[in-house]
């Protein structure tokens, strides 16, 4: 890598040079983060026989500037990914949920940079028994 | 070292997404950790090298079991060289909203100064 001693005002400058400390480590590492930043915001994804529990990680995010809806069996988070800088970039991601939502009982909660979205699951039509007339 | 950070070994490394910005003071460094609790977080200064360690937790809750995992245990893994120009005893950080905000303030020597002119 180019060496210099002056110090260059880009902070991509200065984040290549502190890089550079541990080069080929970081190298590898930086490029398992571009991997994995293709789908934003990634999710783990729990379930039981009560519902299901979405967990989104969205660090530095605003949470009164995140959007959840559920509509039919599809939850919906919309927001804007901070960067840092001044350039937000819009994101938004679907999951088909394996059973329908009561939606009056969604609730959601943020800490830590984890969006964790509780779905409760809408109560289930109850089999009804037919009678069966002697003929 | 603390209750969060355990099983080290298991747990991929991967370089959190970082940014640099630079000001008149200093430099902000800022490190997206998200679920990682302050706890598990490790920031060390070794000579002029600046070493990032972080765990974030990843628990089932109860009575629930995991059906999609894109985001695994991990150990969150960065070294810096701290420029010639901080004073690397004036470096600070904090944990918000999983993101880790570290400041690294320039020595005064090297600070922008106004040159107050005097009438001749």
């Amino acid at each position: 890598m180019f060496r210099y001693t002056a110090f260059d005002a880009s902070p991509w400058r200065l984040l290549d040079e502190m890089m550079d400390v541990d080069s080929r480590l970081n190298r590898a590492l930086k490029a398992t983060a571009e991997r994995a930043t293709g789908r934003y915001p990634r999710v783990n994804i729990f379930t039981s026989d009560n519902g299901a529990i979405v967990e989104a990680a969205l660090p530095g995010t605003d949470p009164s500037t995140v959007e959840v809806s559920v509509e039919d069996q599809v939850l919906e988070i919309k927001g804007r990914r901070p960067d840092g800088k001044d350039s937000d970039q819009p994101f938004e991601r679907r999951f088909e949920l394996p059973f329908a939502v009561a939606e009056e009982g969604v609730n959601a909660k943020y800490s830590n940079g984890m969006l964790s979205i509780n779905l409760p699951r809408a109560p289930q039509r109850k089999p009804h028994k037919i009678a069966v007339a002697k003929g | 070292m603390n209750k969060n950070k355990q099983n080290n070994a298991n747990r991929p490394l991967v370089a959190p997404v970082i940014s640099v910005r630079e000001d008149a003071d200093g430099y902000i460094l800022r490190a997206d950790l998200p679920g990682v609790m302050q706890d598990a977080v490790e920031l060390t200064v070794e000579d002029r090298t600046l070493i990032l360690e972080a765990e974030n937790t990843v628990a089932t809750p109860e009575g629930y079991t995991m059906v999609r995992q894109e985001i695994p245990p991990l150990c969150y893994h960065a070294v810096f060289e701290i420029p010639e120009r901080v004073e690397a005893g004036g470096i600070q950080s904090t944990l918000e909203n999983g993101v880790l905000t570290v400041t690294l303030p320039k020595r005064e020597e090297v600070k922008p100064r106004r040159i107050s002119v005097t009438a001749g």
